[in-house]
């Protein structure tokens, strides 16, 4: 088909050619003509003389015929004012020669039709071109492929004839040309295991690497959700469900506790007065309390009142978060007043109010200071009714729970015994604490007072393991 | 990452005795070079032919069909015949104006693609001769037709108008006429 290609391609341009300028060809006899000759009537026609009249008139004019192209006689006539009398004139119309007009309209055609077959041809020409160059290369790469394995054999075989040669002639042993194949052998064995290690051990890295990526999208797409509080879903639901469970396992942990009565007083509304030695773990008893109904009951500090805080907060209230801080003189002193204040208008003001927690500590010395003492009296005092209808829970440390080591108040012991509960914490070298303590205060079944009844304290209930347990690390909460 | 796939590729390659693939040897380049000289140089040419038939399609056709337009629709397709070879030029030459660009640098006028427009220009005028090739004798046709017809236009003016003679006879008439009459009433008014 090809080779017929550039003949289409002649065929075509020779066949326009002739079609557009010989048989297309138009000239006068192409288009609609008439012939007209003036032939002018005499007047004189029915006298006499009206016949020689006539001669002389058809002798002057009628004579000539003039050819013109009939559509300039139609528009002249029709442009005309006065148009040429019909009458006198002779008019013969010839039809024009029109039938070159097919040619006309073909020649383009046979000239497309060349050009197409020529440019076939040339996708054809480069197509085969470019497959001849190609079968070229592949030529060039064959032969070079085969010389070098012919070489390669060759040399082979020469190295194979002179180690014969060798051998034949004493040189060396078959024995150490065995030795030699079976070196190379094994060279070529620990070569292909080791690429296929170094292929595993790639293989390793990826899936390493991949599964610390996803673990790191994961961490994001963690705190994301954190951050943005998500509506419950599939993934956050499974979160809540877990945040439950280890709620759960505290408080069962606290209500299976010997009688209950850790959870009695977690749950208690009553003032906790955490008393000891020093050493004997006060204030980490204390903190444990304030964690747990944090975290149990969603209850935050709303101030820590502690002449140590700045120590303190660095160790055993390292895990709290108290939203004010009071710790000098006139801080504490402001703070007590403070509080009374505050319980009174979150009695009398505030019907909705939100739950949280007091935590003071070192109470002993408050009524060793004139700035302190009398709002520490006062305090005192008001903290036996107050803080419980202001819904505000009250943990305090004392040493001991005389009058003056629990704010220097003069009022009456047996009440403040009675409307408070009390956790006296035992040492014996005063650095370790015991796991005994004296519980008193909190109510029975039958809602009698206990007093100094024995009680231990769980190992877990320090606020680091509390801390743990809702971060990510559940401590053993079992004895 | 891809540090460390080059470098694993590296040492992969470092322990397992891979066959390599060799580049052609000098004189298979130039071998191959010189054969791909010989094909461009046919492709050049076939290109330059097919170049030639494009420019005598548009021009054939341009020809053929400014004839047809006047053979079909008479002094009507004039304008349309010099129309369609004026637009044909557009299409073939269409390259040039977009590549000519006069601008206003530094106050001063500045061109790019002068040799498109000059090809733009000889692009008009080969239509221009083109189309008066085709239509050419049909335009003088027309124009000898309308000198024919103000010819015969004169014949019938001047057969209904007097002839010479007949005008002198006529005005020779007249004043012998005023002239008698003259007399007479002059004579009358002397005897009166």
């Amino acid at each position: 088909m090809k080779k017929f290609l550039p003949i289409f391609t002649a065929l075509g341009v020779t066949g326009s050619l002739a079609s557009g300028i010989y048989l297309g060809q138009i000239n006068e006899f192409s288009f609609p003509q008439v012939i007209v000759k003036f032939c002018p009537q005499t007047a004189n026609k029915n006298l006499p003389n009206g016949k020689k009249a006539q001669a002389t008139l058809d002798l002057k004019y009628c004579r000539f015929r003039r050819r013109l192209l009939k559509e300039i006689w139609e528009s002249e006539q029709f442009k005309a004012i006065i148009p040429l009398p019909s009458g006198s004139f002779s008019i013969q119309e010839f039809r024009g020669d029109d039938s070159g007009s097919i040619w006309l309209l073909l020649a383009p055609v046979l000239a497309g039709s060349a050009y197409l077959s020529w440019s076939n041809k040339c996708q054809k020409d480069y197509e085969e071109k470019f497959q001849q160059l190609e079968d070229l290369k592949s030529y060039f790469k064959l032969t070079t492929v085969s010389a070098r394995n012919e070489r390669e054999f060759k040399a082979t075989a020469i190295n194979q004839s002179w180690d014969n040669q060798r051998v034949k002639g004493g040189q060396i042993s078959i024995d150490a040309v065995q030795d030699r194949l079976n070196k190379q052998s094994e060279i070529q064995d620990r070569s292909h295991s080791s690429t296929v290690k170094q292929f595993d051990l790639n293989d390793s890295q990826i899936d390493k690497t991949i599964a610390e990526n996803q673990l790191a999208a994961a961490e994001a797409a963690k705190k994301l959700t954190k951050l943005q509080g998500h509506e419950p879903n599939d993934k956050t639901d499974s979160h809540i469900s877990s945040s439950q469970q280890l709620k759960q396992r505290i408080i069962e942990a606290l209500k299976n506790h010997e009688d209950g009565w850790l959870w009695k007083v977690i749950n208690n509304k009553k003032p906790i007065w955490v008393l000891g030695e020093a050493g004997s773990g006060k204030s980490t008893l204390a903190a444990s309390i304030v964690m747990l109904r944090q975290y149990l009951f969603d209850m935050p500090l709303y101030q820590l009142i502690d002449a140590h805080a700045g120590d303190n907060l660095k160790k055993a209230w390292k895990y709290l978060n108290p939203k004010l801080v009071a710790q000098s003189e006139e801080e504490i002193g402001g703070a007590f007043d403070d509080s009374r204040e505050r319980w009174l208008d979150r009695i009398n003001n505030q019907s909705d109010k939100k739950q949280q927690q007091l935590l003071v500590d070192e109470f002993t010395n408050y009524s060793e200071s004139d700035i302190t003492k009398e709002p520490a009296r006062k305090f005192v005092k008001a903290s036996l009714s107050d803080p419980r209808k202001a819904e505000e829970r009250l943990v305090c440390i004392a040493h001991f729970f005389t009058n003056t080591a629990v704010g220097g108040g003069t009022g009456s012991y047996k009440g403040r015994a009675r409307g408070t509960i009390q956790i006296d914490r035992k040492t014996a070298d005063g650095d370790t604490p015991l796991k005994v303590a004296l519980l008193n205060g909190l109510n029975d079944s039958e809602g009698e007072a206990e007093v100094d009844k024995k009680v231990s304290i769980p190992n877990w209930l320090i606020p680091e393991k509390i801390h743990n347990h809702f971060n990510g690390q559940p401590v053993k909460l079992a004895e | 990452m891809q540090q460390f796939l080059d470098e694993s590729a590296e040492e992969t390659k470092n322990n397992y005795p891979i066959e390599q693939d060799d580049a052609f040897t000098p004189d298979q380049i130039e071998a191959i070079l010189e054969h791909k000289k010989v094909i461009e140089n046919k492709i050049a040419k076939n290109n330059s032919v097919l170049r030639g038939l494009e420019t005598f399609f548009w021009g054939i056709s341009s020809y053929s069909l400014c004839k047809w337009l006047i053979l079909n629709l008479g002094t009507s397709g004039i304008s349309l015949s010099i129309a369609l070879a004026m637009v044909i030029n557009q299409i073939v030459n269409r390259d040039c104006l977009d590549n000519f660009n006069l601008n206003r640098v530094e106050g001063r006028w500045e061109t790019t693609g002068m040799q498109k427009i000059f090809k733009f220009l000889f692009g008009i005028l080969a239509s221009g001769f083109v189309a008066w090739s085709s239509i050419g004798h049909f335009i003088g046709m027309v124009s000898d037709s309308r000198a024919t017809y103000s010819l015969l236009n004169n014949s019938v003016q001047e057969f209904n108008s007097y002839s010479k003679e007949q005008k002198n006879e006529a005005i020779e008439g007249f004043v012998e006429g005023c002239v008698v009459t003259a007399v007479i009433v002059l004579i009358v008014k002397a005897k009166s």
